[in-house]
């Protein structure tokens, strides 16, 4: 397996690196030279793999623009290269890529971007699973309920944001030109989930991202109801607790599983 | 040889006529051919949308990551995610390219030229062999479109293609744009291709558009199917009667009547074949 290996090993080596082929790796024959051959591959190779970032970040490459997006793509491309079997799983270092890399780190509003746009797809082709409804907390004794802890549907998250992407996003999904996101400088929860077959997000008042928070890290009904009176002072943290938890059930965002 | 049945003529399922298929089955396609790693996710609607295809329709799946001719071990988690969708969806047959897709655990995600020689033979049939092992079932390799050759081929792209089925009873698919594009690119002619591919072998034919780049034919799927190469499948057709034709188009995709229309002509090709 020895020739094999070498020519796999020299060909990818070519097209990661766009260098200048070795002699003797590939046939020169008419009407191409070996270099242009190989030229299409590496050209080939760019562009499929920038195209999926495209796809993945629509917002983040409207906000850098055609030629600064197809940089970024670039460095990217060369920093972390695909690893898993589909390109759906290639940008999911972007987020972390632009935290590290000098020339994007001083924008941390792309970061939040990038990570933004992963959740969404993240809950996009998440699993099914079937949503807890009002029917299925009927059956629940009230004295059970303090004890309740509730499972999320798979790709719901709470992203902490300080920048604001959500409203960038529905402007570039209204068609108009995106601008950079404004920091919040109290930064906001931003709950994304799927219904169906639809991604939904929405940003969260205090009290519904400290129950929510509370819940997702398996905490009890009744500690999660604690972090919301500690988070807003309400003494009818109760009361309300209970309205957010019929909201979710409607929302399809907890589990029946 | 083999025992899968006839579908006729069919399409590539793509996002973008979605809400056509789920609002009607349409008329005038047999079948449907689905990309095997676009569907290979937990959940959502992809794969909700190809459950709902299926109901309707015969599907195929089409890979393009099992990176047959690769020298990194196969992926099991790959295998193992693929015979799950193979178990979900129950397609008439798998099929993926006779190329590799990278080297060392990077994956180029492109379908890269083996070199054609026995010692690649040799591993190429023994990787085969193992995922018909693992998928109990026979595998169907497509010719890849190449615009390089290995400096040291020592047989033709058909006589490894012909030689590898003998080996191992996998099955073929000849893409048809793919005989030509390869053939300009590399001054062959793609009459011995088409004599030296075993009928008994050939369950599927490709036809799709190709581009002019830089001295190149590109397989780019992003144009309809030219003069060219409809002859060249009016002659594929003759040779593999009983292959089902798959018109693919993978960007600069057209509405599906479109794209329909264009079928149509494949149809009537083939039933001058049979008149005749």
């Amino acid at each position: 397996m020895n020739a094999l290996a070498d020519f796999q090993r020299a060909l990818a080596g070519h097209v990661l690196t766009g260098s200048a082929v070795a002699p003797g790796l590939v046939a020169d024959t008419e009407p191409c030279p070996a270099t242009d051959r190989v030229a299409v591959y590496q050209s080939a190779y760019r562009l499929r793999l920038t195209e999926a970032l495209a796809a993945d970040f629509p917002l983040l490459r409207g906000l850098l623009g055609e030629a600064g997006f197809g940089r970024l793509a670039a460095d990217y491309i060369a920093a972390c290269p695909s690893r898993s079997f589909t390109l759906r799983d290639f940008g999911h270092a972007l987020g972390d890529f632009l935290a590290r890399h000098g020339r994007y780190r001083r924008r941390p509003w792309l970061r939040a971007t990038a990570l933004f746009e992963w959740t969404l797809l993240a809950a996009f082709d998440a699993a099914d699973v079937a949503a807890l409804t009002m029917a299925d907390l009927a059956g629940v004794p009230p004295a059970h309920f303090p004890r309740l802890r509730f499972r999320f549907v798979p790709g719901a998250q709470v992203l902490r944001l300080r920048w604001n992407v959500p409203q960038a996003w529905r402007a570039l999904q209204e068609g108009t030109a995106p601008a950079p996101p404004q920091r919040l400088p109290a930064g906001v929860d931003c709950l994304v989930w799927r219904r169906e077959e639809r991604v939904y997000f929405r940003t969260l008042p205090l009290d519904e991202a400290a129950l929510l928070k509370a819940l997702m890290k398996g905490r009890s009904f009744a500690a999660a109801c604690g972090a919301l009176a500690r988070a807003t002072e309400d003494p009818e943290a109760g009361r309300r607790a209970a309205q957010l938890l019929s909201t979710w059930l409607a929302d399809g965002l907890l589990s029946a599983r | 040889m083999h025992d899968l049945p006839r579908l006729g003529f069919g399409l590539g399922l793509r996002k973008e006529h979605f809400a056509d298929l789920l609002s009607a089955a349409p008329a005038g396609v047999d079948w449907f051919e689905a990309i095997s790693e676009n569907f290979m996710v937990a959940g959502g609607k992809p794969l909700a949308v190809l459950e709902r295809v299926r109901r309707d329709f015969p599907l195929v799946l089409h890979g393009v990551s099992l990176s047959i001719g690769g020298i990194d071990p196969l992926r099991a988690d790959y295998l193992d995610r693929l015979a799950a969708l193979i178990d979900r969806i129950e397609p008439a047959w798998v099929s993926d390219h006779l190329c590799w897709t990278g080297v060392d655990g990077i994956n180029l995600h492109d379908l890269l030229p083996l070199p054609y020689t026995q010692e690649c033979l040799a591993h190429v049939a023994g990787r085969v062999r193992q995922v018909q092992d693992r998928l109990g079932r026979q595998l169907v390799l497509e010719n890849p479109s190449t615009y390089l050759a290995a400096a040291d081929n020592s047989l033709t792209e058909w006589e490894f293609l012909a030689a590898l089925a003998e080996e191992t009873d996998c099955l073929l698919l000849l893409d048809v744009n793919n005989v030509y594009v390869s053939a300009c690119n590399h001054g062959f002619d793609p009459q011995p291709y088409l004599a030296a591919i075993p009928p008994a072998r050939v369950v599927q034919l490709h036809i799709a558009g190709h581009r002019d780049v830089d001295g190149f034919k590109i397989d780019t799927h992003d144009a309809p199917v030219c003069d060219a190469v409809w002859a060249l499948y009016a002659q594929a057709v003759q040779r593999f009667p009983a292959a089902a034709t798959l018109l693919e188009r993978d960007d600069a995709i057209p509405p599906l009547p479109e794209l329909i229309t264009e079928l149509d002509q494949a149809r009537a090709i083939a039933a001058r074949r049979e008149a005749a």
